[in-house]
């Protein structure tokens, strides 16, 4: 039994649901509200002493035959070792070890300030005049996702901080870039998890950092070579959200040193 | 051909060290003395551009990042496997990889720098000190080792490091009492990589790790410590860590 807890399609719970989609594998989709808090309520499994401390922030949970999963890259991974279909990981160690590379400077680097990016513009909007949960709050066991919800029910954020998410959102744009030149996808010739990875951060960029994104034109051929894949068109439609590249919630922090 | 550049067998530079010490792979050990700041100087840089330590070259291809660095190794070797076979302790091994290199290993570290390093290399010439940092390439690098060189962690960072050891340190000692290794029933990367990064606790940081508070912590840091290819990693060094793993395998409760 697959069951996977996810939000709108966009940032890491559009990983998993793409990697089901290319592997045309069932799952019990089960959709919650995260500006609801429903991800902290009674409907959700007890979590276990991983899926407690989330340090992705708010992200898909999954759970198979009772255990559970969080980390959406690692999560991928998982499903593509247990799933029927084609192999999204690449078998060659060099090229498995890019692929483990990226996914730490995704999560490390590229989401924060993605994220950071995404929640100023459209979640602080969308809890602006609200009172914050302060019990709820308090529940969250890893204090940077607690002020991730501060911040953004504050409409807190700094110019600093919003600066070096831009520069970070950039940098991330030009590795990527420079490893399409040797495409058509980020690891060379075969589609694999660093693209889905990478993707699901940045779908939104074309309406958080358009000027960046315009500036690497073999990222903007790569992300409508994503669109058109049938599993991300797929995945994209699930709960049949408007607008899901203006869905967020505090995610990962940005590395407390340097 | 497997070279390793690497510093003290001590967080990341520890890692790729014990991976082929478990396997028992061949390779040439060059030892790169951070603290002099050889990987920032010309030659260092003509084998890695992004002057980061440890990093691998192996059949004249460079490989980085110390975690999946264990993965190539084990990948590439025989020997015995450093990964579980099994999806879900796979999984599990990720993730205490990412909680020790993303969580407890940056807050020990900060302590460890602002304690103990950043005062012994705070003694040197100051001009040396700013020219060794505009050397660095990567900027995130400079930023973090300008930090850590004149100790400008602020107070509320150090609270909140002490707070992420000492409930890190609780929640490794939880999953530690239902199973011997972090992910499973078997030695893993997340194992090697764990105990790199959290020997020196114990000494650093004893109201978080000791006998009576972590018990199944304690008892782990001695069984990985214990490990034949721990012995031989601490031999590439200069010896700077002797003391502080003596110590722990000397403490009371050692198995």
């Amino acid at each position: 039994m697959l069951t996977l807890y996810h939000w709108a399609p966009n940032g890491p719970w559009l990983k998993p649901l793409i990697v089901l989609a290319e592997k045309n594998s069932a799952c019990t989709l089960h959709p919650i509200d995260i500006l609801a808090f429903e991800q902290y309520g009674p409907g959700m499994p007890a979590p276990s002493l991983e899926t407690r401390l989330n340090l992705e922030g708010e992200g898909p949970l999954l759970v198979h035959d009772g255990r559970q999963l969080t980390e959406s890259f690692f999560m991928a991974e998982y499903l593509d070792t247990v799933l029927e279909g084609p192999a999204l990981r690449p078998s060659h160690p060099v090229a498995f070890n890019r692929m483990l590379a990226w996914a730490r400077f995704i999560n490390e680097v590229f989401m924060p300030a993605a994220n950071t990016l995404g929640c100023k513009q459209y979640l602080a909007p969308a809890l602006a005049g609200k009172k914050p949960p302060a019990e709820t709050l308090d529940r969250i066991a890893l204090s940077f996702v607690r002020e991730g919800w501060k911040r953004a029910y504050d409409g807190n954020y700094p110019q600093e901080l919003l600066a070096e998410s831009r520069r970070k959102v950039g940098l991330a744009l030009e590795r990527i870039e420079g490893a399409l030149a040797a495409g058509p996808w980020i690891l060379g010739q075969a589609y694999s998890l660093t693209d889905i990875d990478a993707f699901a951060i940045c779908r939104s960029l074309p309406l958080l950092t358009p000027d960046l994104v315009a500036n690497q034109p073999r990222c903007v051929e790569w992300l409508a070579r994503m669109e058109e894949r049938p599993a991300v068109r797929k995945s994209l439609a699930v709960g049949n959200w408007k607008q899901p590249e203006t869905a967020f919630a505090p995610g990962p922090e940005h590395a407390r040193w340097g | 051909m497997l070279d390793i550049y690497h510093w003290e067998p001590n967080a990341n530079s520890g890692k790729p060290l014990l991976a082929v010490l478990e396997k028992g792979v061949a390779y040439t050990s060059h030892f790169i003395d951070m603290l002099a700041f050889d990987q920032h100087k010309p030659e260092y840089l003509a084998v890695n551009p992004n002057g980061t330590i440890p990093a691998m070259v192996h059949d004249g291809t460079l490989v980085l990042e110390s975690t999946a660095m264990i993965d190539y190794i084990d990948m590439v070797f025989s020997g015995p496997r450093l990964r579980p076979s099994d999806p879900f302790e796979l999984w599990r091994m990720r993730w205490w990889c990412r909680f020790f290199d993303q969580y407890v290993g940056p807050s020990a570290s900060q302590l460890g720098w602002s304690t103990f390093v950043g005062p012994m290399v705070r003694q040197r010439d100051p001009d040396t000190l700013r020219a060794a940092i505009e050397r660095i390439p990567l900027k995130e690098r400079r930023v973090a080792w300008s930090k850590a060189i004149y100790g400008t962690f602020s107070e509320e960072e150090l609270t909140e490091s002490r707070a992420r050891l000492l409930s890190g340190t609780l929640a490794i000692d939880a999953a530690l009492g239902t199973h011997d290794w972090i992910a499973g029933e078997s030695c893993t990367a997340a194992d090697l990589a764990g105990f790199m990064m959290l020997f020196g606790l114990p000494m650093m940081f004893p109201e978080a790790a000791n006998n009576e508070r972590t018990p199944h912590f304690m008892a782990w840091l001695r069984r990985v410590g214990s490990r034949p290819s721990v012995g031989s990693a601490l031999g590439k060094g200069s010896g700077r860590f002797a003391e502080r793993f003596n110590q722990l395998l000397a403490g009371e409760g050692a198995k």
